[in-house]
C-alpha cells in the first residue's frame, strides 16, 4: 500500500510539475491554535501576576500591621527608653517580630516634627535586609528630613497603622507606621505617666521579595508553558492522525482516481462512526458508482466507435452507389455532388448515358434524413440504374418507380424525384418531376422546368405521371438541386433562399460561368459559414455540348485513294503531329482492307468525328468478316529479320488509345479512338 | 518524296526527303535495287516527315541486304515522331538508328 501511494505520488509530480505550492491546512490551523494559545497563555499568566502581586501586597500590610502592633506592644511593655534595663531584651525580640512577621526591618524612630528628621532608637532587619541598608540605619542615628506625611499620621495617633507604598526607582518597600508611647520617667525616681509618642515603623522590601515571587512565577510560567505545549502537541498529532492524515490519504486517492484505475483502487476503511468513517463510506460508494460510471462509459464510447466504424462503412457503400461527381461525356459535361448531413443521407443524384446515345439524369431527395433515409435512398437509386436502361420516358420511369416503391413501404416513406432525358440527336431533353424542386435550364435566361409536376414518389400506388418536353442547345445547364440548397441556414437561422439561387444562376449565364456547380457551392459556403448542416445538399449539372463534327467519306477499297484519306484527315482543325498520328493509323488500317477485304475492289467508308476530348476514327467496309483486333502480333516474340505482316495493324493499334471492331450487318466496323489530351490543335500548330 | 544518292568510297548514302508511305515506298525500292557494289549503306532521314510500316518494310529489306553482303547498315539524322515508329515495333535494336 505504502509502495502504491509513492507511486501515485510520483505520478501526480510528473503530471503536475509546476503545481503551486500548497500550504497545509493543518499546519496553518496548527500555527493559528498555537499562536491564540501562547496569547491566552500570556494574558492569564499576566492576570495571575496582577492579581498575585495585589495579594502578595495584601499579605505584606497584614504581616506589616501585626509586625508593628507587636513591636508596639513591646515597646510599651519594655519601655524602649530605659536602653540599660531593655536593650538586651528588646534586640531578641526585634529579631523574632522580624522572623515571625516575615517583614524586612523593624524600627523605632523619635520623631521632630519641626526639624522633619528622625532618630533611630532602635532598629532590626529580616534577612532580606541590604547591606547598605544596614550600614545607613543604626541605633542613635538621626536622618535629617526624611519624616513624610505617613509618618506624621502615625505620629498624630493612627494607631491602625498607616501603609506607605513607597516606589522608587531603587526600591519598591511597603512600609506601616504605628504610634507608640513611650513611658518617660525624667527622675528615674518617680514612676510618671508621661506619653511621649514615637512611631514604629515596619518594612517590607517588596522588591526583595518579588524577586522570590518572580523566581517562583517564572517556574509557573514555564511549567505552564510546557503543559499547555505537551497538550497542544498532543493535539495537533490527535489532528493529524485523525483529520489530516485521512483527508491527505482521500486526497491522494481522489486525484490518482482514474490513473491508478488500472492497478485496482483502493477502498478506504471505514472504521468508527466519525465524520471521516462518513467521508470514507461517501468515497467508497462514489468509486463504485464512478468505476461503473467509467466502464459505461468505455462500452458506450467503444459502441459509439463502432456505430461510426459502421457508419462510415455505409457512407462508403452509399458513396459508392453514386456515380463519379464528374463526368465529360461526348454530348455533355456533368457534375455531381452530394454531402450528407450525417453520415449518411437520403438525397441521391444519378446519370448514365444510354446505349442510343442519350444522356439519362435524375436527382431525389428521400423525406427524412439519416439511416432510414439513406436505406430507403440505396433502394431508389438501384431501382433509377434499373428503370433507366429501359427505354422509358421518364415519366413512365416515375410511375414504375413510385409502384414498386409504394408496393413495399411501411413506413410512409416518399422520395421527390426529378428524371430527365437528353437526347443530343434531336437536341431536346423530356422530363418528369414527382413532386421535386423545380429545377432551372440555364440558356439565354434562367428557365423553370415547371411543367409535368406530379406527385412525390412511395406513397400511392398507380399514380400516373406526365412528360415534358424542353429544347437545349449546347452551351445550357441544366441545374437539379435538392432543397437543402435552398433551405441551408446561416448561423443568423436565415435561409440562402430561392431568390438567392436564381439570382446567382443568372450570374452564372452573364458571366458565361464554365462551371455552375462550383460557383453554387462556393456562394452557398459564404452564405452557411460555421453553421451547422441540416439537411443533405445534392446538386447536378448537365451542361449541353457542341455536337461533335463528323466527316464521312466514301472511298474504294483501293490504295490510289490514300492520298484522299489523307486530305480528308489533313483538312480536320487538329494539330500536325497530331493528324500525322491519325493518318499513320488511316494508312495503316485502310491498306489493310485494300489488301485483304475484298476479293474485287469493294466500298469502304471512313468516318471521323472529332469531339472535345477525342477524334474517333472509323472504318466500315462490306468485305469477307476479319477481326483485325484479334491476333495482334507481339511485338517482343516477332521475328524482326524474317516476318513482315502484321506491322501495320500493330502500329496502328499501338498509337490509338482505344480501338474496338464488331462485324454487324455485313459490315466490319473498325473505330479507333485517339484521345486529344496533350495535343496542341491546329492555331497552335501553325 | 525525293531521294539523293551519294558514293563515298564503298560507302553509299541515300538521302530521303518527304513521306515515306505506301504510296512512295515503291519508288524508294527501285532506288535502292541496286547498291552499285557499295557495302555500306546510311539512310539520311533527316527530311523524313512521315513513314508508315511500307516504308518500314523497304528500310528492313534494304538493312538484310547490306547485312547479307557483310556491310554496315544505320539510319541517321532520324526526327522524334519517325523515330517513335522504329522505337514502336523494335526496330531500333536491330540497326544502328541515330537522331544524329
Amino acid at each position: 500500500m505504502k509502495k502504491d501511494q509513492t507511486s501515485s505520488d510520483n505520478n501526480i509530480k510528473e503530471k503536475k510539475p509546476k503545481e503551486k505550492k500548497t500550504y497545509s491546512l493543518f499546519v496553518r490551523i496548527g500555527l493559528l491554535m498555537l499562536l491564540i494559545i501562547l496569547i491566552l497563555d500570556g494574558v492569564v499568566l499576566m492576570l495571575t501576576y496582577r492579581i498575585s502581586y495585589e495579594n502578595n501586597l495584601k499579605i505584606f500590610e497584614d504581616q506589616l500591621r501585626g509586625a508593628a502592633k507587636a513591636t508596639v506592644h513591646y515597646c510599651e511593655t519594655y519601655n524602649l527608653y530605659d536602653d540599660e534595663v531593655n536593650a538586651d531584651k528588646i534586640d531578641p525580640l526585634f529579631d523574632n517580630i522580624c522572623e515571625l512577621f516575615n517583614v524586612t526591618y523593624i524600627y523605632v524612630v523619635e520623631p521632630n516634627i519641626e526639624t522633619r528628621s528622625e532618630t533611630y532608637l532602635e532598629i532590626a532587619f529580616g534577612d532580606d535586609a541590604s547591606e547598605e541598608a544596614k550600614r545607613a540605619r543604626f541605633r542613635g542615628v538621626t536622618v535629617t528630613g526624611k519624616l513624610n506625611d505617613s509618618e506624621i499620621e502615625a505620629y498624630n495617633g493612627n494607631t491602625e497603622g498607616v501603609i506607605l507604598h513607597e516606589v522608587t526607582y531603587f526600591d519598591d518597600a511597603l512600609i506601616c507606621y504605628m504610634p507608640c508611647t513611650r513611658y518617660f520617667d525624667e527622675k528615674k525616681d518617680a514612676y510618671v505617666n508621661y506619653k511621649k509618642p514615637l512611631i514604629v515603623g515596619a518594612e517590607i522590601s517588596v522588591q526583595q521579595v518579588n524577586a522570590r515571587f518572580e523566581h517562583q512565577f517564572l517556574q509557573i510560567v514555564i511549567l505552564t508553558l510546557s503543559v499547555t505545549l505537551v497538550i497542544a502537541g498532543a493535539f495537533a498529532l490527535l489532528l493529524y492522525f485523525k483529520v489530516s492524515k485521512p483527508i491527505r490519504m482521500i486526497s491522494n486517492r481522489m486525484s490518482g482516481f482514474v490513473t491508478d484505475r488500472k492497478k485496482g483502487i483502493q477502498k478506504l476503511e471505514e472504521k468508527g462512526s466519525s465524520e471521516f468513517a462518513q467521508m470514507s463510506h461517501s468515497f467508497n460508494t462514489m468509486t463504485d458508482e464512478i468505476n461503473t460510471y467509467i466502464d459505461d462509459i468505455k462500452e458506450l464510447h467503444r459502441v459509439r466507435h463502432m456505430q461510426e466504424a459502421e457508419l462510415d462503412i455505409a457512407r462508403q457503400i452509399q458513396k459508392g452507389l453514386l456515380k463519379p461527381e464528374r463526368s465529360d461525356i461526348a454530348t455533355a459535361e456533368i457534375r455531381g455532388h452530394m454531402h450528407p448531413a450525417r453520415n449518411v443521407g437520403g438525397d441521391l443524384y444519378d446519370y448514365c448515358q444510354l446505349d442510343d446515345g442519350r444522356t439519362f439524369v435524375a436527382i431525389a431527395d428521400v423525406s427524412g434524413k439519416g439511416i432510414s433515409a439513406s436505406l430507403f435512398m440505396s433502394r431508389a437509386i438501384t431501382l433509377l440504374h434499373l428503370y433507366a436502361q429501359m427505354n422509358y420516358t421518364p415519366a413512365k420511369i416515375l410511375e414504375e418507380y413510385n409502384n414498386t416503391l409504394a408496393s413495399q413501404n411501411p413506413n410512409g416513406m416518399f422520395i421527390t424525384t426529378f428524371i430527365a432525358i437528353w437526347d443530343p440527336a434531336k437536341g431536346e431533353m423530356i422530363y418528369s418531376n414527382a413532386g421535386h424542386n423545380i429545377p432551372y435550364v440555364l440558356s439565354d435566361r434562367l428557365i423553370p422546368l415547371d411543367q409535368a409536376h406530379g406527385v412525390a414518389a412511395g406513397l400511392f400506388e398507380g399514380e400516373i405521371y406526365e412528360d415534358a418536353l424542353i429544347t437545349l442547345k449546347a452551351g445550357d445547364t441544366l441545374f437539379l438541386y435538392t432543397d437543402g440548397v435552398n433551405e441551408a441556414k446561416n448561423v443568423e437561422g436565415a435561409f440562402y433562399s430561392t431568390e438567392r439561387l436564381e439570382e446567382k444562376l443568372t450570374d452564372c449565364i452573364e458571366a458565361n460561368a464554365p462551371d455552375t456547380m462550383h460557383v453554387i457551392l462556393s456562394d452557398l459556403r459564404d452564405f452557411v459559414q460555421e453553421a451547422e448542416q441540416n439537411d443533405d445538399i445534392t446538386m447536378l449539372t448537365m451542361k449541353i455540348k457542341e455536337p461533335p463534327k463528323e466527316t464521312v467519306l466514301d472511298l474504294r477499297s483501293n490504295v490510289e485513294q490514300l492520298p484522299t484519306v489523307k486530305q480528308t484527315i489533313f483538312a480536320l482543325p487538329l494539330g500536325e503531329d497530331f493528324k500525322r498520328t491519325i493518318y499513320l493509323a488511316a494508312e495503316e488500317i485502310f491498306v489493310n482492307i485494300c489488301s485483304y477485304a475484298y476479293e474485287t475492289p469493294g466500298d469502304v467508308t471512313m468516318k471521323l468525328l472529332c469531339a472535345d476530348n477525342a477524334v474517333e476514327l472509323t472504318f466500315i467496309d462490306g468485305g469477307k468478316p476479319f477481326d483485325p483486333t484479334r491476333d495482334v502480333l507481339d511485338i517482343d516474340d516477332y521475328d524482326h529479320d524474317n516476318a513482315i505482316g502484321g506491322l501495320g495493324r500493330y502500329l496502328a493499334f499501338s498509337i490509338a488509345d482505344s480501338y474496338h471492331y464488331e462485324y454487324t450487318d455485313g459490315k466490319n466496323i473498325l473505330s479507333l479512338t485517339f484521345s486529344r489530351e496533350g495535343q496542341d490543335d491546329d492555331q497552335k500548330d501553325v | 518524296m525525293t531521294i539523293k544518292k551519294t558514293f563515298d568510297g564503298d560507302t553509299l548514302t541515300v538521302t530521303v526527303e518527304g513521306w515515306l508511305d505506301t504510296m512512295t515506298s515503291p519508288e524508294f525500292h527501285q532506288e535502292v535495287a541496286d547498291l552499285e557494289g557499295a557495302r555500306n549503306v546510311v539512310l539520311d532521314f533527316e527530311k523524313v516527315e512521315y513513314i508508315s510500316s511500307a516504308g518500314l518494310r523497304e528500310t528492313v529489306a534494304l538493312y538484310r541486304t547490306v547485312s547479307a553482303n557483310g556491310g554496315s547498315f544505320s539510319v541517321r539524322k532520324v526526327a522524334p515522331k519517325v523515330m517513335d515508329v522504329f522505337t514502336l515495333t523494335g526496330f531500333d535494336k536491330k540497326f544502328e538508328i541515330r537522331s544524329d
